[in-house]
């Protein structure tokens, strides 16, 4: 038994430690499939709340990320989660709707006006985030607070 | 210092305190202190804030006005320098010589200051100059000529720049004026390269924390704010410049800012009593005698530290940015255990300690341990069957990992464009190497044991059917481990070569094991980090691969089409960010000065900036007059169409308009919006215009340096994408001028799309004698576009490699300093090899040429490099010329400048350059106007340039210029007419190539870097053999030397491989330890022989003893029988047993020699030396006068012994010690870890041994006591020094005795000092 025990240790800790590696990018689980409307709402929700949480199961494994003041760039969802949560937690958001809805070429977006107490200072931004159907779902491709 | 420390040490064992226990509430005390000092000073804040506020704001605006005074003085200072100057001197004191050393002064002295200089004469004439100029009056020049300082601020439209005059004095008379500039206060944001340049109000809000504000004469728009507090600023000349205004700090900002600090603090107490708790904690676990448990009890230590680090945001908290920057890389695995790479890399680094911690439990396991064996087959087999998968199912997390690191991040692996890695790089590659280090110890362990439970035998032994079954069973499962479902993430080649390089692996150390030699710590991990380099390069190159293809085919899905409701989206933020007071403000007032500007700073903070997009932002005033525009990017004419086609209303509109077709079409959006005052009255009028085009796949067109944002963007690939389409099959366009005019679809790619539903394909495509993978996707009905990727050449792979190389070399530097420096710190001389002085000698001899040839290869490459770009300008100057002169006869050359910026941008469109012409020293008409128009640019001649060329009469200069942090290159030429009279000089700037260059440099690097790095490692292989071959007999002799020193004189050393002298050696080493051998057996008999008289001698005498009175006793009886004695039955009874006790000791005698002569057959085992001693202490439980007092340390390390044998040796010992106390006292067994072995002492308090007497105390059949055979040490010492140890003896008469038993410990390596 002694000798099994240390190896049986080793072998069940590396394992553990790689499996949430194990999930990179574009493995999230599926979540069925979801009107646009809801994906709206969670966004709009989850920014409100400054809780990315509430529509990162939303996002694309690759997405493109304007923060004003900040990153800019295309980002797998694991780091636009961190990137938005980050950016979110240094601004209390005020207030936040979508204004306006579109689409062009089969890609929804919605556009809004958001207020923020950065510093205690307020600021504007302008959000603008758009969708795209991957696999049956409709997934976010593009934040913009800008 | 040190003396509290021992005596508040002391003072804590003498309380029975541990010393981490008490750190531990010193913490909390502190912690506690902490949160009341916080919460005492929130509330003393609070309730005089006011006065805070206003004391805190005071200072601010003394450091700002001290900092401005400051500025002045040490641009004073710089004029004064230059003045004292020799190239001053020069000019001024010998009139009319060349001017030329003094530009060149001028020049390095605006490149190093960021300044601009400007020299007068005493006639008040400009007479050199360099960098961004101002308004100087003659007054003001008259005013320094006097002898007086000036001191004035001018304002452009993006910024302020103070320009200060001074005197130049020479010999105490002035001859000369000196005017200085620099930027102090910019308008524009600096996320914009060229605005890098940190202006003075900048740096200043940046040290204080809180905004500065510069409000020059006549702008006092924040001197009456009641947010600021405000002081005056005066000139060096006491003149008022204007108010400095500092915010006032908000309380909740303030308060945040104070409850950041005591978060700090609080966080950094919560992790030294979370490391101190683990101290104390770690100390009793360390005592556990289960292995196992102790282990687990260990990890689950150390991974509840890791993550109440992360909860308490230690360190990500404390450090944002670099390697604490998600935009880096972050995964959302663990709770955040990954969520950067600095996290990631705490992680690894903990993983690596517990699996080093596991395997170090695991080869010091004690090796009696029960056999596998007694499972049952089938049961064993099944145990294998799941391990095997285990063992794929952990390099799958693995792969993943890899995988993570490459779509979680935005580092790009293998770009031969940088020479060096990026910090952040070299980190993640690091964390690469110990997530594969720990896979692979894993892996190791797995395949001991699956090939142990697959030995069919019973016993620990791994039989050649056990590898061979688990050969089997790694084989079936590299498969079925694919079939299974999910995604395996690595090839099943690859799970093949895995498996069975770890079975091998495993194999080999068993190997090396039995035979003695099992891997020193320094090999091992140097195998290990090998195996994870090498398992790395191709998952890394695969996923990096695959992850370019996606981005390839994500441009295609999405980039090919405008996305409308974006572009949209950005032209709407342009003009919603002109709804702004302090725009309002300047428009109303009218000011055209104050307007100028506005269109520049609205781009320069814009998304279209950002985004880098060709863009045009106009102001209109009321009167429908342009009143500020700014203009970038090449698609001016369509920008230019659009926004003079966009009406101004009361109303925000947008439309959309379309140019070109195919992927020449340009899609531009337009959008205009009135500004209204407050009032409702139309200030004026704002456009904004964003253009699109298909050349660029809908994205930005402006290059990366101007671009106001990060790189990780979905075009950024370190290969350029070759974009071409095709039209009923044959090229319509490209954007690659390789790609042959009409040329036909490649025909297997024209083959498949025929199917009518394939919408897309990759297939290999060769342009111009290169490789491309292509992705070919339809649009509409005949069209096809591709994408081309140029296929990575192997020089390219071989940089990947060896930059992966280095980083391994790296890692395997610091650990073999790190083993280097454990050892010396254990009292082990730090000795290199004579492998090591050899490899050392052969790489020192091979690299230091390598190194110069090729640094001077790199050298000479930049130079061709530079001569290339210098041809290329003087081409470029020479066709720009041509164009802009007309030649109506031989030998005439008239001008025909291109009269308006709009004429340039066509003529350098045609011509394929950027271009600028000046006249009379300045800026007469440029192709790219409006970073001139802004300021950023200064529109006169460099001093430098005019110095070359006007002065110099140089044909052609090229020289490197600066915009805030943006660098390049710019051509200058003459322009002569027909009697070789300068009329003008034309430049070309290079601001817009970046990228070509920096592909160039890609291409240059990795045929440079790629040739060596081949060679470096060819030179390393080889040296690293011939190094191993030529140490090899000398690092046999050595360990053939130790042997012999340690008494084996067996060793035979191979003369294979061994050539002369070396080979002499052997030979004669071979003849010694054979002489010695032969002496040792003669030494050997004699002494058997010796020791066998000596034995008969006292066998006969020890017999004789007991015989004379059993002789005597028996005369006696026969005598009293003869006699016919009255009490003859008592004689008898007493004879009897006289004889009795005689034989007795007749048999004891037997019975000791017997035991002496023969031992019975040693069973050696990994012992722990501490459960033996108790063990031998047990059995004198019932001397209940006797108190045992053991004293046995933590962490000493097993030895390899028979445990009856050790046990009897210590049971003699101590029978000694409690004989000589006559049975009553105390003995004193301490046991601890000393020089690679463990050390046992048993001290008894008894009568002592006379000094004369010690020497004999180990001889056969010495005795001081007046029973027994004296062969009880001789034993003892006979079985210590049978297992290579030693045995003293101390004694002092009348005090006591101390036997001393030190033994190898079982793994020296291991074994540390007392």
């Amino acid at each position: 038994m002694r000798t099994i025990a240390p190896l049986a240790l080793l072998v069940v800790l590396v394992p553990v430690i790689f499996a949430g590696i194990a999930v990179p990018a574009g493995e999230s689980g599926q979540t069925g499939k979801m009107e646009i409307r809801e994906v709206f709402d969670d966004v709009q929700r989850g920014i409100s709340q400054a809780n990315v949480a509430i529509f990162s199961a939303h996002l694309h494994s690759q997405v493109r990320v304007t923060l004003h003041g900040g990153e800019t760039g295309l980002y797998s969802a694991n780091q636009a989660y961190y990137l938005l949560q980050t950016f979110l937690h240094d601004r209390t958001p005020v207030s936040f709707a979508f204004t306006t809805f579109g689409e062009s070429d089969n890609t929804p977006y919605g556009t809004g006006n958001a207020a923020f107490t950065f510093r205690g200072i307020r600021q504007h931004a302008q959000i603008y985030v758009a969708l795209a159907s991957e696999g049956g779902r409709w997934v976010i491709t593009h934040i913009n607070i800008y | 210092m040190a003396g509290y420390f021992s005596s508040l040490r002391a003072s804590l064992t003498r309380a029975r305190i541990p010393p981490a226990a008490a750190a531990v509430a010193a913490l909390l005390m502190l912690l506690g202190i902490s949160h009341a000092v916080h919460s005492g000073l929130v509330s003393s804040y609070e309730n005089r804030w006011d006065r805070v506020s206003e004391e805190q704001c005071r200072a601010n605006l003394s450091l700002a006005i001290a900092r401005f005074s400051q500025e002045q003085q040490s641009l004073r200072r710089l004029v004064e320098d230059l003045a004292a100057s020799p190239e001053v001197h020069a000019f001024f004191l010998n009139k009319g010589s060349d001017r030329t050393p003094l530009f060149e002064r001028l020049a390095q002295l605006s490149r190093d200051e960021g300044v601009g200089i400007d020299v007068y004469d005493g006639g008040g004439e400009l007479t050199a100059w360099e960098g961004t100029g101002g308004p100087v009056t003659s007054g003001d020049l008259a005013r320094a000529l006097g002898g007086r300082l000036f001191t004035f601020v001018v304002r452009t439209p993006v910024s302020s720049l103070l320009m200060i005059g001074v005197p130049i004095r020479i010999a105490g008379t002035v001859r000369g004026v000196g005017v200085i500039r620099r930027t102090i206060d910019s308008s524009a944001p600096l996320n914009n390269p060229l605005l890098r340049q940190e202006a003075v109000d900048e740096q200043l809000s940046r040290e204080l924390g809180a905004s500065v504000e510069f409000s020059f004469a006549g702008e006092g728009e924040t001197a009456n704010d009641s947010r600021y507090c405000s002081g005056p600023m005066y000139g060096l000349d006491s003149t008022f410049l204007g108010t400095v205004s500092v915010l006032r700090p908000a309380r909740i900002v303030f308060l945040d800012g104070l409850g950041n600090v005591f978060r700090k603090i609080d966080a950094g107490l919560s992790v030294l009593i979370l490391l101190f708790a683990g101290w104390a904690v770690a100390r009793p676990l360390a005592s556990v005698r289960s292995y196992p448990l102790r282990a687990f009890l260990i990890t689950v230590l150390i991974w509840s530290i890791r993550y109440a680090l992360l909860w308490l945001d230690v360190p990500s908290g404390f450090l944002s940015g670099g390697a604490f920057d998600p935009g880096l890389f972050a995964s959302k695995f663990g709770f955040g255990l990954a969520k950067s790479i600095g996290e990631l890399t705490i992680t690894t680094v903990v993983l690596s300690l517990n699996v080093a911690l596991a395997v170090r439990l695991w080869l010091r396991k004690p090796a009696s341990t029960p056999s596998v064996g007694r499972i049952p087959l089938p049961a064993r087999l099944v145990s294998a069957l799941g391990a095997t998968l285990l063992l794929f199912w952990i390099l799958r997390g693995y792969a993943a990992a890899i995988r993570s690191g490459v779509f979680d991040s935005g580092l790009t692996y293998f770009d031969a464009r940088v020479l060096l890695p990026s910090p952040g790089l070299v980190l993640m590659v690091f964390n690469f190497f110990l997530l594969g280090a720990c896979t692979i110890i894993a892996a190791i362990a797995l395949a001991l044991a699956v090939a142990r439970w697959c030995t069919p035998r019973e016993g620990g032994k791994v039989s050649a059917p056990g590898w061979l079954a688990a050969a089997g069973l790694f084989a079936a499962g590299a498969v079925v481990f694919g079939l299974l479902g999910g995604t395996p993430l690595t090839s099943t080649v690859y799970r093949l070569l895995f498996g069975f390089g770890v079975l091998l692996a495993a194999w080999g150390y068993l190997k090396l094991s039995a035979a003695g030699e099992i891997f020193g710590l320094r090999h091992y991990v140097l195998f290990v980090l090998a195996g994870a380099v090498i398992m790395l390069y191709p998952l890394l190159d695969g996923y990096v691969h695959e992850k370019d293809r996606g981005r390839v085919e994500m441009f295609a899905a999405e980039e090919l089409k405008p996305v409308d409701g974006w572009l949209k989206h950005v032209v709407e933020e342009g003009l919603q960010g002109f709804e702004n007071d302090a725009y309002r403000e300047r428009l109303s007032e009218g000011d055209a000065e104050g307007v100028t500007g506005i269109a520049f700073e609205r781009w320069s903070s814009s998304l279209a900036c950002s985004q880098g997009y060709d863009a045009m932002f106009t102001v209109i005033d009321p009167d429908g007059r342009e009143a500020s525009r700014f203009v970038i990017g090449s698609s001016i004419a369509g920008m230019t169409e659009a926004d003079t086609a966009l009406p101004l209303t009361s109303q925000t509109i947008i439309r959309v308009r379309n140019f070109g077709t195919g992927i020449n079409a340009l899609k531009v959006y337009a959008g205009s919006m009135p500004i209204l005052g407050s009032d409702g009255v139309v200030l004026g009028h704002v456009r904004v215009v964003v253009a699109a085009g298909q050349q660029a796949l809908f994205r930005g067109e402006t290059p990366t340096i101007l671009r106001g944002s990060s790189e990780a963007r979905l075009e950024s690939f370190y290969r350029r994408v070759t974009l071409s389409e095709y039209r009923d099959g044959v090229l319509l366009t490209s954007n690659n001028p390789l790609v042959p005019i009409a040329r036909p679809l490649p025909e297997p790619v024209n083959e498949a799309f025929t199917d009518s539903t394939r919408a897309s394909l990759w297939a290999s495509d060769e342009i111009d004698g290169d490789r491309y993978e292509t992705f070919f996707v339809r649009r509409g009905p005949t069209g096809i576009v591709s994408l081309g990727l140029k296929e990575l050449g192997a020089t390219w792979h071989i940089v990947g490699l060896v930059k992966l190389a280095a980083g391994w070399a790296f890692i395997a530097l610091v650990l073999i300093s790190w083993w280097r420096i454990l050892r010396w710190r254990r009292g082990v001389p730090y000795r290199l090899t004579f492998r090591d002085r050899l490899l050392i000698a052969l790489l020192v001899t091979a690299i230091i040429p390598l190194t110069f040839v090729a640094f001077y290869a790199r050298v000479y490459e930049g130079e061709q490099q530079m001569e290339t770009l210098e041809q290329q300008l003087d081409e470029e100057t020479q066709g720009v010329i041509y164009n802009i002169t007309e030649h109506p006869e031989q030998g005439v050359t008239v001008p025909a400048f291109p009269d308006t910026p709009l004429k340039a941008e066509e003529l350098a469109s045609d011509i394929g350059t950027d271009f600028n012409i000046y006249t009379d020293n300045l800026l007469r008409v440029s192709s790219r106007p409006t970073l001139y128009d802004v300021g950023i640019l200064d529109p006169r001649l460099s001093g430098n340039v005019y110095a070359k060329i006007v002065l110099g009469g140089k044909r052609f200069v090229i020289q490197t210029e600066k915009i805030g942090s943006v660098e390049y290159s710019v051509g200058y030429r003459p322009i002569l007419d027909a009697n070789q009279n300068i009329i003008g000089v034309v430049s070309v700037p290079t601001l817009f190539r970046s990228e070509e260059s920096e592909e160039q440099a890609g291409r240059r690097n990795a045929l440079l870097l790629g040739t060596y790095a081949a060679v470096l490692l060819l030179v390393i292989v080889i040296a690293a053999a011939f190094a191993s071959r030529i140490a090899a007999p000398v690092q046999k002799l050595t360990e053939a030397t130790r042997k012999v020193a340690k008494g084996d004189l067996d060793v035979h050393v191979p003369h294979a491989g061994a050539e002369g002298e070396i080979s002499e050696l052997i030979r004669a080493f071979d003849q010694m330890t054979h002489d010695l051998r032969r002496n040792r057996e003669d030494l050997v008999r004699y002494e058997r022989e010796l020791a066998w008289k000596e034995m008969a001698k006292q066998v006969a005498h020890e017999i004789k003893n007991p015989l004379t009175p059993m002789r005597l006793s028996i005369q006696h009886l026969r005598r009293t029988y003869l006699d016919g004695a009255e009490h003859f039955g008592e004689i008898l009874d007493s004879v009897t047993k006289t004889v009795i006790e005689q034989i007795d000791t007749l048999s004891r005698i037997a019975s000791e020699f017997s035991h002496f002569a023969r031992m019975p057959r040693r069973n050696l085992d990994r012992l722990d030396v501490g459960r033996v001693i108790e063990e031998a202490v047990r059995l004198f439980s019932q001397e209940s006068s006797v108190m045992f007092d053991l004293r046995i340390r933590d962490g000493i390390p097993p030895i390899v012994a028979d445990r009856e044998e050790l046990r009897r040796a210590l049971i003699n010992i101590i029978r000694n010690g409690i004989q000589a106390m006559d049975g009553t006292g105390s003995i004193l067994i301490q046991s601890s870890s000393e020089g690679g072995g463990v050390s046992i002492s048993v001290t008894d308090f008894g009568k002592g041994v006379p000094a004369d007497m010690l020497d004999k105390l180990f001889m056969p059949n010495f005795s001081t006591k007046t029973d027994g055979m004296g062969l009880g040490l001789a034993i003892v010492r006979k079985t210590v020094e049978d297992l290579h140890g030693t045995v003293t003896l101390k004694s002092e008469e009348g005090k006591g005795t101390t036997v001393s038993v030190w033994l190898p410990a079982a793994d020296p390596e291991g074994a540390g000092p007392a």
